[in-house]
């Protein structure tokens, strides 16, 4: 009897240990895919640190009160030294302190944006192809083919600049300009998908159309999505510095990078690094970015 | 024959797109920033001052008609006029509108013959530091924004290093006549030299600065195609009749190969317009998407919308061409294009 307990409890345990053993079985394979390219691990290191800088920006920056309203005339226009790492402003602002604050408003409008464009976007795509050639369809991806038929750039300039410039407005301008490539994307799969024997087979046993397009069909989309999604957190963060830097985005005092690479460019070349500085910045982040989305392409593709 | 009624499909349907467009920036330019009456004459204007401002722009009809009055007018090349320039938009749009298309032209012209070159360079060194290097440079240019790119130009040639000219189209003390308008013909034409070459140098910046980062990114698909098609039986079969590899390489499998950096590259060159917005502002190019963003900046509806419906007429052609010329290229998509799908 105590010995059958004994056993039953020991099955139990090592089930659960093999739960947890399946578990990182699946992640260390995914991170051998992921690890096989080396400019994937730069990619990760570059995005965990900046995401770090970005969380911890008022414990880790050396003059938190500088990302704001803040004027010290004495130490303006300082060179890159010791007391200010990466130099001063012309009204005494520390450089690093300024470019660690202008990580969050990048990556605060990266995720909000993606995180409305992509659900927006997939989903719209997903009717469509599940409506493949009928009304529905030809609304959908005519308006699509629409929000696509001007240059990007030149839609999101438009709409940020209608409305009052700030981060919030910029967000709505990459949003307004970023979800017809998702449905574009996935309306591609999702016809196809549609017309593959699980899903014929579903419909004849009675499924609902919801079960259909989100139990179905959704889930063989959903690889080239995250795909697309890793890829464009770097673009993202490429529109938004563009947007700032003409004065589209987050206002002054509150710093963006764009809007420090155009205020810098003023100063040219006497106070040369605050515009090279933040223009450096935003090549290493996009750069991190860029390669962190190429590792999870390969990670997706080979362990598909 | 063929391509004929491919090229008429694409324009029917070309039309529809821009119909939506013309709503879309009827919505964005006029609905969304609220009464373009009293924006236009300020917050302390008098109510009765409005309220006969939006009788005169037909702003008391209902919004439908407002679409249609100003879909004929743009129809007719009338945008309105614009609240800085005080001329008529369709004026500011023809004196700008070709140095833009100037720029982008020529920037297409280098990312097309670079990305082509180095395409072709990177698969017969696979692997070997031109290739790499090649890699390394797609990695890092399209990381780079071409309005960081245009400002690290503008510092290094401009300040440390002048050697060109990163201001304007042409040296003040040259006088072109207008003919073509884009700078370099018209001082050819002229006889002038000397300007031509001023006008060249002045290209130069503004067009590697929006050109470069596709350019490696499309040496990369170049690249990626050719490697792919190298593998393919026909290259076997015509390396077992002992044709020279020169010759394999020229003739038989650049153009197959062609195929994907071709589309990639068309809609990299119709995103330029886009692009140029940041690039023309940088270099004080006197085109139109300096003047487009100069307008958004002043709120300048008007001009805004103009713009941007010129622009996106452009793209639309721009990306109708390149259909074409992959058409003409891919047989494949020619003759499915025809039977439909």
């Amino acid at each position: 009897m105590d010995n059958k307990e004994f056993r039953i409890a020991t099955i139990e345990k090592s089930r659960e240990e093999g739960k947890w053993h399946r578990f990182w079985d699946m992640i260390s394979r995914h991170w051998y895919h992921f690890s096989y390219n080396k400019l994937s691990i730069l990619g990760i290191s570059i995005v965990v640190l900046v995401i770090l800088l970005a969380i911890l920006a008022p414990c880790i920056a050396p003059y938190p009160a500088h990302a704001g309203p803040f004027v010290d005339f004495i130490n303006a226009g300082q060179p890159p030294g010791v007391k200010y790492w990466l130099g001063t402003d012309p009204i005494g602002r520390d450089i690093f302190t300024r470019i660690i604050f202008a990580f969050r408003g990048a990556l605060v409008m990266s995720i909000v944006v993606l995180a409305i464009a992509v659900p927006v976007g997939s989903l719209l795509g997903l009717i469509a192809g599940f409506y493949y050639k009928t009304i529905i369809d030809t609304i959908i991806m005519r308006i699509s083919d629409v929000f696509l038929s001007i240059p990007p750039l030149v839609l999101a300039l438009s709409v940020a600049a209608v409305l009052k410039p700030n981060l919030m407005n910029s967000m709505i301008a990459l949003t307004v300009m970023w979800w017809p490539w998702y449905t574009r994307l996935v309306y591609g799969m999702a016809s196809s998908v549609s017309n593959e024997y699980f899903v014929i087979a579903a419909d004849l046993t009675g499924a609902s159309k919801f079960h259909i397009l989100f139990r179905e069909i959704l889930p063989n989309c959903l690889s080239p999505v995250f795909t697309k999604m890793a890829l464009d957190v770097g673009w993202v963060i490429i529109f938004s510095a563009s947007l700032s830097f003409v004065g589209l985005g987050e206002q002054p005092p509150t710093p963006a990078l764009g809007q420090m690479v155009s205020d810098g460019a003023k100063y040219l070349p006497e106070l040369w690094w605050m515009c090279i500085f933040p223009a450096l910045a935003i090549i290493v982040m996009i750069l991190g970015f860029n390669l962190f989305g190429d590792g999870i392409r390969d990670m997706l593709q080979s362990s598909r | 024959m063929r391509i004929g009624s491919f090229i008429l499909r694409r324009l029917l349907l070309s039309i529809f797109v821009l119909i939506g467009l013309s709503i879309l920036i009827f919505i964005i330019a006029r609905i969304v920033p609220g009464d373009p009456a009293r924006l236009a004459l300020g917050p302390r204007a008098p109510v009765e001052v409005v309220e006969r401002l939006r009788k005169e722009l037909q702003l008391d009809k209902s919004l439908p008609v407002q679409y249609w009055i100003w879909l004929t007018n743009a129809l007719h090349g009338d945008f309105g006029k614009s609240l800085v320039s005080k001329r008529p938009v369709i004026e500011d749009i023809k004196e700008y509108l070709l140095a833009t298309l100037e720029l982008v032209f020529f920037a297409a012209i280098f990312m097309v013959f670079f990305a082509t070159l180095l395409g072709i360079l990177a698969a017969r060194n696979k692997d070997r530091w031109a290739d790499n290097l090649i890699r390394m440079f797609a990695y890092i240019g399209v990381s780079i924004p071409a309005f960081v790119l245009a400002i690290f130009f503008v510092l290094i040639f401009g300040y440390t290093w002048p050697i060109l000219p990163v201001l304007s189209r042409l040296s003040p003390q040259f006088d072109v006549p207008r003919v073509t308008g884009f700078m370099i013909f018209d001082s050819l034409f002229a006889g002038n030299l000397n300007a031509a070459w001023n006008a060249f140098t002045h290209l130069i910046l503004p067009v590697v600065a929006l050109a470069l980062a596709g350019t490696f990114q499309e040496a990369r698909i170049m690249r990626a195609a050719m490697l792919d098609n190298l593998t393919k039986d026909f290259i076997a079969a015509e390396k077992g009749y002992g044709i020279p590899e020169r010759i394999i390489m020229f003739k038989y499998l650049l153009k197959p190969s062609m195929i994907a950096p071709l589309s990639v590259m068309g809609m990299d060159i119709a995103a330029m317009m886009g692009i140029a917005f940041l690039v023309e502002l940088i270099f004080n190019w006197p085109g139109l998407s300096r003047y487009g963003i100069n307008a958004m900046l002043y709120k300048d509806l008007n001009a805004i919308s103009g713009t941007v419906m010129i622009i996106g007429v452009g793209f639309t052609l721009a990306n109708i061409v390149v259909d074409v010329i992959v058409a003409l290229v891919d047989p494949r998509i020619r003759l499915a294009g025809v039977s439909g799908e």
